[in-house]
């Protein structure tokens, strides 16, 4: 099986890019004493980088802003939410989700 | 009474065990990146190669797009900076629970980081005020041999699927996102308003950027944004 040589030169570079941005802030971060302002800003991270990730999957179609452009997605990601509130569980909400998703497809097309 | 001190072995088992609710969803998207990235023409073994090294499904899209498109790899490199540069976020936020731990050992935590491991993470950061470096090691490495695995399959059925959309399965990210999201409300209860308002706030950032900005600098801006807003409502809450 071949592994082309410019492949590999991306694979490294890329890898290399990605590597820093997710080493740098554990390592020195982690050593320094943060500002509390900084903590309390941090501490919100995970909620918008979320919001904004899942904002992302359900607004952008073609790299292009469109409200109601995934409408399968709107619907499907509301008993996502319910199962994640009422079962509390990961994988539940993930294959509703799926399933939503399927059904949708299959019988609206 | 039964004493039950952990050791390495128990949290690393621990730590996979919490892996296992985003092994389904990070299947599907690996699965589907493999089809994807297959179809671009890469080899097994180059698939291989891009997920075990760069290790982002969003950038290994994105690669094999533009691989397909002929873009040099000089645009691929800087793309991909620009679509992984919001794990500095992730990393940052995981910071104070290492504090006690060795700079090597911060450094492998760092390098595994994703957005599923990191939303898990962080659950158990906020739940047991602490996590512990050989209960992440656990969640890491589950995630990062699935996700090889899961591309490496993507690649050698791929060609067989004609349509996963069908299944739903590209579906799968989207709805663990959701999942993390309601996890993150739910365990700091006494918040949980702050929470939803700053959430709401942050999907109007995101529609208003993405028109006045599209691309790549969305997510990554849109957060910082938005934790401006829930550090400021934090403030005059008090």
């Amino acid at each position: 099986m071949e592994i082309r040589f410019s492949i590999i030169c991306i694979a490294l570079a890329c890898g290399l890019v990605t590597l820093i941005p997710r080493t740098l802030p554990l390592m020195v971060f982690s050593k320094i004493k943060l500002p509390d302002w900084l903590l309390i800003w941090l501490s919100f991270i995970p909620i918008t980088v979320m919001t904004a990730l899942l904002s992302n999957d359900l607004f952008i179609t073609h790299s292009k802003l469109t409200l109601w452009g995934n409408i399968y997605g709107l619907i499907a990601i509301i008993p996502t939410i319910l199962v994640a509130v009422i079962f509390r569980s990961l994988l539940a909400s993930v294959l509703i989700g799926i399933i939503c998703m399927a059904l949708l497809r299959y019988f609206l097309g | 009474m039964n004493h039950q001190h952990p050791t390495i072995q128990s949290d690393v088992i621990t730590g996979f065990k919490a892996c296992l609710p985003t092994v389904l969803g990070y299947l599907g998207i690996g699965f589907a990146a493999g089809v994807i990235q297959k179809a671009a023409g890469l080899s097994i073994a180059e698939i291989g190669l891009l997920s075990a090294l760069v290790y982002a499904g969003s950038a290994q899209f994105i690669i094999a797009a533009m691989i397909l498109a002929g873009n040099p790899i000089s645009s691929i490199v800087l793309t991909v900076f620009f679509i992984n540069l919001r794990h500095l976020l992730l990393s940052a936020a995981l910071a104070p629970y290492f504090k006690k731990i060795s700079l090597i050992k911060n450094f492998f935590t760092g390098s595994l980081v994703t957005d599923e491991t990191f939303g898990v993470a962080i659950a158990e950061g906020i739940q047991k005020k602490t996590i512990s470096y050989d209960w992440m090691f656990g969640l890491n490495i589950t995630a990062y041999l699935n996700w090889i695995l899961a591309n490496i399959i993507g690649g050698i059925l791929g060609d067989m699927i004609t349509d996963f959309r069908k299944y739903g399965i590209d579906f799968a990210l989207p709805a663990m996102f959701a999942g993390l999201l309601i996890f993150q409300f739910l365990t700091e209860k006494s918040k949980i308003i702050l929470y939803i308002i700053v959430a709401c706030f942050t999907i109007l950032i995101f529609i208003f950027l993405s028109i006045v900005l599209p691309g790549i600098w969305g997510v990554m801006l849109t957060a910082m944004i938005g934790s401006f807003f829930g550090l400021f409502l934090e403030k005059i809450w008090k």
